[in-house]
């Protein structure tokens, strides 16, 4: 028995995996004369894999026995998972408080959780879809709670451990189902198939398919399973928060949508259970993300109820795009989600960039250590205000695009309910981030003067590239509109 | 022979061995003091690699036994006999929610039964399992042809593992007036 393997499609992600080794053997041969080789190493790494990635070409294109597949949105979802790890490694090289603990491994780690987030896009395999989730949790796990003499860092990896455990021992259940059903095949669309085939009744397909969707909740943090989100942004390093609200999502959302597409088979006997499962999934998400979120008076933690919040808009379109595409052949729906994650990846890590940036210059993340920013740094102060706008949703930025393109799908798709939520929740949300703006703009400062330390170029760098994607996108979208709608023209294809 | 053991002490074996199995899973959660429940967990993982040899699934029996008690329980085992106090009868042993837990567990219990209840009986939906032969080799074949990758990936997340237990293990040597014990 032999089999093909076309390395090419393997490519960016043993990239990855070499990179990352290669910086763990760097430190282990070169010690502190190389302390700071492992971020150029990084970026290197990345360029080379994003490169690699864009030059497989647009086709659909499968490999190892139908295991591993590319196609233009798995594509799409790669370039933003490393493109969001990118902007987190010059973020972390700013963050003060890691300096004590062993960076390259760090980087390393992160590097791994990026080609693990890779394999999860891309796996059309049961087996390896499991395993995949299980590794970026895991290298999650050890990144959130990696200031280990931190109380908080070892709480946020503990919680985030334990909820990620259970849940994943749930979807396991989930799987066991669907693998035992589906006749002992592990190929992805064959299971939908067989499932369609062995004539399954649809009760049961809904109950291991919720077992499934509580693991996939977890991971993106939507309702059922956010429990950890809040305690966790708080305590892990800034950089791993803003790594797991945005590079870790993404994959979640990308293995949410596909895995809808291959198993669920297209009748409306599941679809409408399944759609009512997922709506009140969307809607708690936003009612809660803005309702708790506005009592909160720590910033990180408003940051990782907002992220609740916009999950709950990315759900709005993975709904209309199950639905829609049966009825009419129309992926205004897919469209959306592809569209939101882009924006949101922007504006999401531009917040934590300057929330990173203000925690270093203030050493807090409390709404008090904000009060009076604008007078004493201005720029920090201005740019922020930018990012929490476009987390709003305002016009000229691509937070409107994102959540005008969701509620757009939701009411042509006739499901009128969930966009008057999405409607209601992000007018209620401007409150929630013109609180932070008050507190910058209206309170005055403290009398005592708190040190300001210089910020890192590579801080500055990151920033500068969330900024533009928030406003180039949010004022000139067609490029971006474009590209999505390219990339999900072929997601049906198998 | 696969089917040496009559039609009649076939089902026997497995009630029995099933009642070892749930019945050391019960004592775990319900045993107050947490070696006693260490030492039912190792019962259970037996009852599971037992029921393991009756479907005729040799290698998953042995791995069952080379990871779950060679490993892993005896790894929880040397975690509590390293904690300090664990086990002494003041720290409460159970969790303060049981109620809510008991909810939840009985839920998912519901829902997978009426799952189950909804498939045919009849219907055979597993796939044709190796007669009477030793299912390790095509095992090892497929895994490194059709889950070659998984498998590879696996390897990969091990090292990470490996390497974030140490960093988050090791005692830091650190130069100047933190380098003391602590």
């Amino acid at each position: 028995m032999k089999i093909d393997i076309n390395w090419a499609l393997l490519s960016p992600e043993l990239t990855l995996i070499g990179g990352a080794l290669v910086i763990f053997i760097v430190d282990l041969i070169f010690r502190r004369r190389a302390r700071y080789l492992h971020l150029p190493l990084a970026i290197i790494t990345l360029a080379v894999a994003s490169w690699l990635l864009s030059s497989l070409g647009w086709n659909y294109q499968s490999t190892v026995a139908d295991s591993f597949f590319t196609d233009r949105a798995a594509i799409f979802f790669k370039l933003i998972v490393y493109l969001g790890t990118f902007i987190i490694l010059l973020l972390a090289e700013g963050y003060r408080p890691l300096s004590r603990y062993p960076l390259p491994e760090f980087t390393g780690l992160i590097l791994l959780a990026a080609s693990a987030m890779s394999f999860m896009v891309s796996s059309k395999d049961l087996i390896l879809l499991y395993v995949s989730i299980e590794f970026a949790s895991i290298v999650s796990y050890i990144l959130a709670g990696y200031m280990r003499d931190n109380v908080e860092s070892a709480e946020a990896g503990l919680k985030y451990f334990l909820f990620g455990a259970s849940s994943s021992a749930v979807m396991l259940m989930g799987f066991a189902l669907l693998f035992y059903v589906s006749g002992g095949v592990t190929n992805l669309p064959a299971m939908g198939q067989a499932l369609v085939e062995n004539n399954i009744h649809p009760a049961f397909i809904i109950i291991a398919f919720g077992l499934v969707a509580v693991g996939l909740s977890y991971k993106v943090g939507a309702v059922p399973i956010h429990g950890w989100v809040p305690d966790t942004y708080q305590g892990a390093p800034t950089p791993i928060a803003a790594f797991l609200s945005v590079s870790s999502k993404v994959a979640g959302i990308a293995v949410l949508l596909r895995i809808i597409i291959w198993l669920l088979p297209q009748e409306s006997a599941i679809m409408g259970p399944w759609t009512m499962i997922l709506s009140f999934s969307a809607m708690a998400s936003m009612i809660l993300g803005t309702t708790v979120g506005i009592l909160q008076m720590n910033l990180k933690r408003l940051l990782a109820y907002s992220a609740i919040a916009h999950i709950g808009f990315v759900l709005i379109g993975i709904i209309v795009g199950m639905n829609y595409v049966t009825y009419t052949g129309n992926d205004f729906g897919k469209v959306s989600v592809l569209i939101y994650v882009a924006g949101y990846l922007f504006m999401n890590l531009g917040a934590f960039a300057i929330v990173n940036m203000i925690g270093n210059a203030t050493g807090g993340y409390e709404l008090h250590h904000y009060r009076g920013l604008a007078s004493r740094k201005p720029v920090l102060a201005l740019l922020l205000a930018v990012f929490l706008l476009a987390l709003a949703g305002i016009p000229p930025t691509v937070g409107f695009i994102a959540k005008f393109y969701v509620l757009a799908a939701a009411i042509k798709a006739d499901f009128i309910a969930l966009a008057v939520v999405g409607i209601l929740t992000s007018v209620v949300s401007l409150f929630l981030y013109a609180r932070v703006l008050k507190v910058m703009y209206m309170d005055k400062p403290p009398k005592e003067e708190i040190p300001s330390k210089p910020i890192p170029a590579p801080s500055w760098a990151a920033v500068g590239l969330c900024l533009l994607g928030t406003l180039l996108w949010g004022i000139y979208p067609g490029p971006l509109i474009h590209f999505a709608k390219f990339c999900v023209k072929q997601i049906w294809l198998q | 022979m696969s089917y040496s053991l009559s039609e009649l002490v076939r089902p026997l074996i497995f009630y029995l061995l099933s009642f070892i199995t749930l019945g050391s899973a019960i004592m775990v959660v319900v045993k107050r003091n947490i070696f006693h429940s260490a030492l039912f967990l190792i019962l259970s993982f037996f009852g599971v690699a037992a029921l393991f040899i009756t479907l005729d699934a040799e290698f998953l029996a042995a791995v069952q036994v080379l990871v779950y008690i060679g490993a892993i329980a005896i790894l929880i085992l040397f975690a509590i006999m390293l904690t300090r106090r664990i086990s002494d009868p003041l720290v409460r042993q159970t969790t303060r929610s049981y109620i809510l837990g008991a909810f939840v567990g009985a839920l998912l219990l519901f829902f997978l039964i009426f799952a189950l209840l909804q498939l045919s009986p009849t219907t055979p939906y597993a796939p044709q399992t190796v007669q009477g032969g030793d299912a390790t080799y095509p095992l090892g074949e497929l895994l490194m042809t059709n889950y070659l990758i998984p498998f590879e990936v696996i390897s990969v997340l091990l090292v990470a593992a490996l390497i974030g237990a140490i960093i988050l293990a090791r005692r830091e040597k650190r130069t100047g007036k933190r380098g003391e014990k602590r």
